[in-house]
């Protein structure tokens, strides 16, 4: 306990943002749910799957299925090259990789540091963002990362396929 | 022997099973320290008495502790010894094979 | 060392710890199930009634040692009972194995207590008690509980006396996982004259004494006629993480006929030492003696498993290393070559020997089926004997969980709706008595698995009226097996059409998709009057695959081995084009319809044409179609991979795998493929 306090005096209830973009806006995740960041190799498809999910990789020896946020949210611009990011997350008991048009920083904000989210159209379901939080100038919305994942619209789970 | 020793027992009391043993065993490393320390002092205190009439239930944890405590204090040149033992709590040390770690006086109430 | 530090990981962790016991108890109550029922109650046979008095006995003894006294208070009893029955005090009524069966699962009931914290129904466990005890003081009324004696009698069986040295170092835990070792060393001191020294560890100082965790070693000396093994088995629920050694004092003479020591031999029992004695003679021991001699060894399945993906990750690097050779000139890497099939037969062979560990007789599973037909026809008033088959056939042991659940239910269905009552069986005439048969085979790399029964057979009419009445879609051109792939349609069985015996709100349906989700498929034969057959066709294991991989456009599949026939360059006159779209092919006279690949998946820029490509024939449970692809890349043993581990079911594969190169390629279930591509075009 001693230890973390003397590590991080001004975060001390602070929790800490993996921040990415779609397009022009910025969002941000609980950084614990993020397992690895690597970059975008060739996938293998999924017939009858919807087009935002790519396909599936072999990550070590596991099979891990792909899905790609720009397409889901109609943000960005759809390339896969070699600065093509893919975010490897740990969501609900599983292994499933996001691709995002990049990945910025990691922050820590605390409570009072992060606003409701207002009723306002995002491209996300409100329903999946906690709010909203400054890192300098710019404003980041901060989404329920496992939540999203699991969302029906996603199709990335069973119950949610019917 | 015992029968002469003019001091009190103490008075192993309640829960010496698995459940209870943190706490007793707490209890009893605070006592005896207090017991060594007298029993070094006087003759009359060389022969400890644990008297067992008010113990509800103990297992092999119990006798554990117990037998540890028995051990420091033969080291330290005492003669500790269990008292007032109910025949259920008899057989179990039997069983347990314990009871030559910690023998029993004879039969005595406690004061 | 305060109190609070101990706790968590302390008392909590009892379930965890107690899982040698759970499942071994659950072993010794289905082995007493099984014996008892397959005994004859006009001349039992005896070294069934010392099994299953040994049974109970283990079970009381594990109770005890764990401290679940609820069910140490029924198998003392129940143990008592036994007692008599295997001294032919007693003898096997139909009563009296109802109260035994009924006592095992009221045992059953209380295990699940204590290991799922399932609820307990107290007053059948009352009712059983009470039963119990009015059965053994109907027997012997001067002692209305009596001991168990037999196991003492063998101590006053001079001649095998000898003398044990043992030497026990629990584990820390075992006093946070509530063992009681003085019922462990009640029971020891049951078998002879037992002394037991503890010794407190040379380190422990109370001040630092952690006094929940167990530092002693005892010394035990037991002079006994039993036999090492029975000795053994006392401690078989607590010997997985502690030292035993158990040493027979050779030159010890054991002290003559002390009959008169601590355990006293009641008076009466001249008459069963005969037997006694043979039982704990080496090797008499019946099935447990047998078992003794070959030494096992308990390993959590989780180590196994992670035997199976190491070995699987050997595979996939062999015929990676495999792939790159073959562009190596033959002759300049001759050596790498041979050393290379060398490696393939090695890992092979390391594969099959750790898949064998996984591997476990279906005998298991069939030994619940005794029981529950016998109660079941009783409630129904059928008279139904059951067969069992092929009981030695072995299956992945993660399968065999999974087919408990769709046997039971489709064994359900064949007392209920197969097997007609027994006048109306004698009116067609018929044997009153039904049958029901299970069988278990291994054909090729699958396992099938049937259950039969001998009864009216599945109602045509009946089922297409019913299909007609839920909406189902249907016709009365269906042909028979169409009509009987009805049932498994959901929403066909719906709570009306469900009795609480077959039923318990569960359908076809649900039998049909937990097969399938073990890679196993559904059939069904039936004729009127004659009986129906259900067969389930199961994968041998979960893990491993032999298959051949295909080239599709862009993507590459695995097509299971065992279900190709052949594979061809079709000729244009082979190719015959019917209505429009579907292609077929001749082969050998038969016209099988063409399927190609990549209108299934959705694959562009494929082989579109049958004659630019190939044709791979398979026959999956009957049925038979040619498959296009574009290319054959060659045959590999594959490591089945889930899908649905990180994401989920994809219609018409059984998985995916690695191939060489680290892509990942998806393994064709060929039986639902041709099953949703038939469908697909009827809907057209």
């Amino acid at each position: 306990m001693q230890s973390a306090h003397a590590l991080q005096p001004a975060f001390s209830a602070g929790k800490e943002y993996l921040t990415f973009t779609l397009g022009e806006e910025s969002y941000g995740m609980d950084i614990l749910k993020v397992q690895e960041i690597r970059g975008y190799d060739a996938v293998t498809r999924i017939a009858n799957a919807p087009d935002f999910l790519k396909g599936v990789i072999n990550l070590r020896g596991v099979i891990v299925p792909i899905v790609d946020l720009r397409i889901k949210f109609g943000l960005g611009r759809v390339v896969y090259d070699e600065f093509t990011v893919v975010i490897i997350l740990n969501v609900l008991g599983r292994v499933v990789g996001i691709v995002v048009d990049g990945v910025s920083d990691v922050i820590a904000l605390t409570p009072e540091q992060i606003r409701p989210a207002p009723e306002f159209g995002a491209a996300l379901d409100t329903r999946h963002i906690t709010g909203l939080g400054t890192a300098g100038e710019q404003m980041i919305i901060l989404i329920e990362i496992e939540q999203l994942m699991g969302s029906a619209d996603m199709q990335l789970m069973e119950a949610a396929a019917n | 022997m015992s029968q002469e020793s003019r001091q009190e027992p103490l008075k192993i009391e309640g829960d010496w099973s698995i459940s209870g043993i943190a706490l007793q065993h707490q209890r009893l490393e605070e006592e005896f320290t207090l017991w060594t320390v007298r029993g070094e002092g006087a003759t009359e205190f060389r022969e400890p008495v644990f008297c067992l009439e008010s113990v509800e239930d103990i297992d092999l944890s119990g006798w554990q502790v117990l037998a540890c405590a028995f051990r420091g204090l033969r080291a330290r040149g005492l003669s500790p010894r269990l008292v007032n033992i109910r025949a259920d709590l008899r057989r179990n040390l039997d069983l347990l094979g314990y009871s030559r770690e910690l023998p029993i006086a004879g039969e005595q109430a406690c004061p | 060392m305060s109190v609070m530090e101990h706790k968590p990981g302390g008392l909590a962790e009892v379930g965890r710890f107690n899982a040698v016991f759970f499942e071994e108890s659950a072993e010794h109550l289905a082995d007493m199930e099984r014996l008892l029922l397959s005994l004859d109650p006009s001349s039992p046979d005896q070294e069934s009634l010392n099994a299953i008095f040994r049974a109970a006995h283990s079970i009381k003894g594990g109770a005890g040692v764990f401290g679940f006294d609820d069910m140490a208070r029924v198998t003392h009893h129940l143990e008592s009972l036994l007692d008599h029955l295997r001294n032919r005090e007693l003898s096997p009524t139909a009563d009296l194995v109802d109260l035994v069966l009924q006592s095992g699962d009221v045992l059953a009931m209380q295990l699940a207590g204590h290991r799922d914290g399932a609820p307990v129904d107290g007053q059948a466990v009352q009712d059983i008690f009470t039963r119990l005890e009015a059965a053994l003081s109907a027997c012997e009324p001067e002692h209305p509980t009596a001991q168990p004696t037999a196991l003492r009698v063998e101590t006053s069986t001079p001649l095998a006396r000898r003398g044990y040295h043992i030497d026990f170092h629990p584990s820390g835990n075992i006093l946070q996982r509530g063992i009681r070792l003085e019922n462990l060393f009640r029971e020891l001191a049951e078998l002879g004259e037992l002394s037991v020294t503890a010794e407190l560890g040379a380190a422990a100082e109370l001040r630092t004494l952690d006094p929940e965790l167990c530092h002693t070693r005892w010394q035990l000396r037991l002079v006994s006629a039993a036999a090492e093994q029975e000795i053994r088995e006392i401690f078989e629920f607590v010997a997985l993480d502690s030292e035993l050694d158990i040493r027979v004092e050779e030159a010890q003479t054991a002290p003559q006929p002390a009959v008169t020591t601590s355990v006293e031999a009641p008076p009466d029992l001249l008459g069963r030492r005969a037997y006694d004695r043979d039982e704990s003679a080496p090797g008499a021991f019946g099935r447990r003696g047998a078992e003794a001699t070959e030494a096992s060894l308990r390993v959590g399945v989780a180590k196994v498993d992670q035997l199976v993906n190491q070995v699987g990750e050997l595979v996939i690097t062999q015929s990676m290393l495999a792939q790159f050779a073959e562009q190596l000139d033959p002759v300049q890497f001759e050596v790498l070559h041979r050393g290379l099939v060398q490696l393939e037969r090695n890992t092979r062979d390391l594969q099959a020997s750790i898949m064998s560990i996984r591997l476990v007789p279906i005998g298991g599973i069939f030994s619940r089926f005794p029981r529950l037909v016998r109660d079941l026809a009783a409630k129904l008033g059928k008279d139904v004997e059951l067969r069992t088959i092929g009981e030695g056939t072995e299956l992945d042991k993660g399968l065999i969980e999974k087919i408990i659940d769709p046997l039971t239910h489709l064994v359900r269905n064949s007392l209920d709706h197969g097997i007609e009552a027994p006048r109306e069986r004698a009116a067609t005439g018929k044997n009153p008595v039904g049958t029901i048969t299970l069988k278990a085979s291994q054909v090729g790399g699958r396992i099938l698995i049937e259950v039969g029964d001998d009864g009216a057979g599945l109602n045509r009419e009946k089922i297409l009226r019913k299909a007609a009445e839920r909406g189902l879609a249907s016709s009365d051109n269906l042909s028979d097996e169409e009509v009987w792939q009805l049932i498994f349609a959901p929403g066909f069985s719906t709570a009306e059409a469900v009795t609480d015996l077959s039923g318990r709100g569960v359908g076809m349906d649900v039998v049909l998709k937990n097969v399938q989700a073990i890679g196993g498929r559904v059939q069904v034969a039936s004729r009127p009057g004659a009986g129906t057959v259900f067969s389930l066709s199961l994968p041998l294991t979960l893990a491993i695959l032999d298959g051949l991989s295909v080239q599709v456009g862009a993507e590459k599949f695995i097509i299971p081995l065992n279900v190709i026939l052949e594979s061809f360059q079709p000729s244009c006159a082979d190719l015959k084009q019917i209505k429009g779209e579907t292609q077929v092919v001749q082969v050998r006279g038969d016209y099988l319809p063409v399927l190609p690949l990549h209108r299934f998946f959705g694959i562009e820029k494929a082989r579109t044409q049958a004659k630019e490509g190939i044709l791979v024939l398979v026959d999956t449970e009957g049925e038979k179609a040619a498959l296009l692809v574009d290319e054959l890349l060659g045959q590999h043993q594959v490591v089945i991979k889930s899908l649905e581990t990180n994401y989920r079911k994809v219609e018409g594969t059984a998985g995916a795998t690695i191939l060489g190169d680290g892509k990942v390629a998806l393994i064709l279930d060929v039986g639902a493929v041709v099953h949703l591509d038939k469908n697909r075009s009827l809907q057209h």
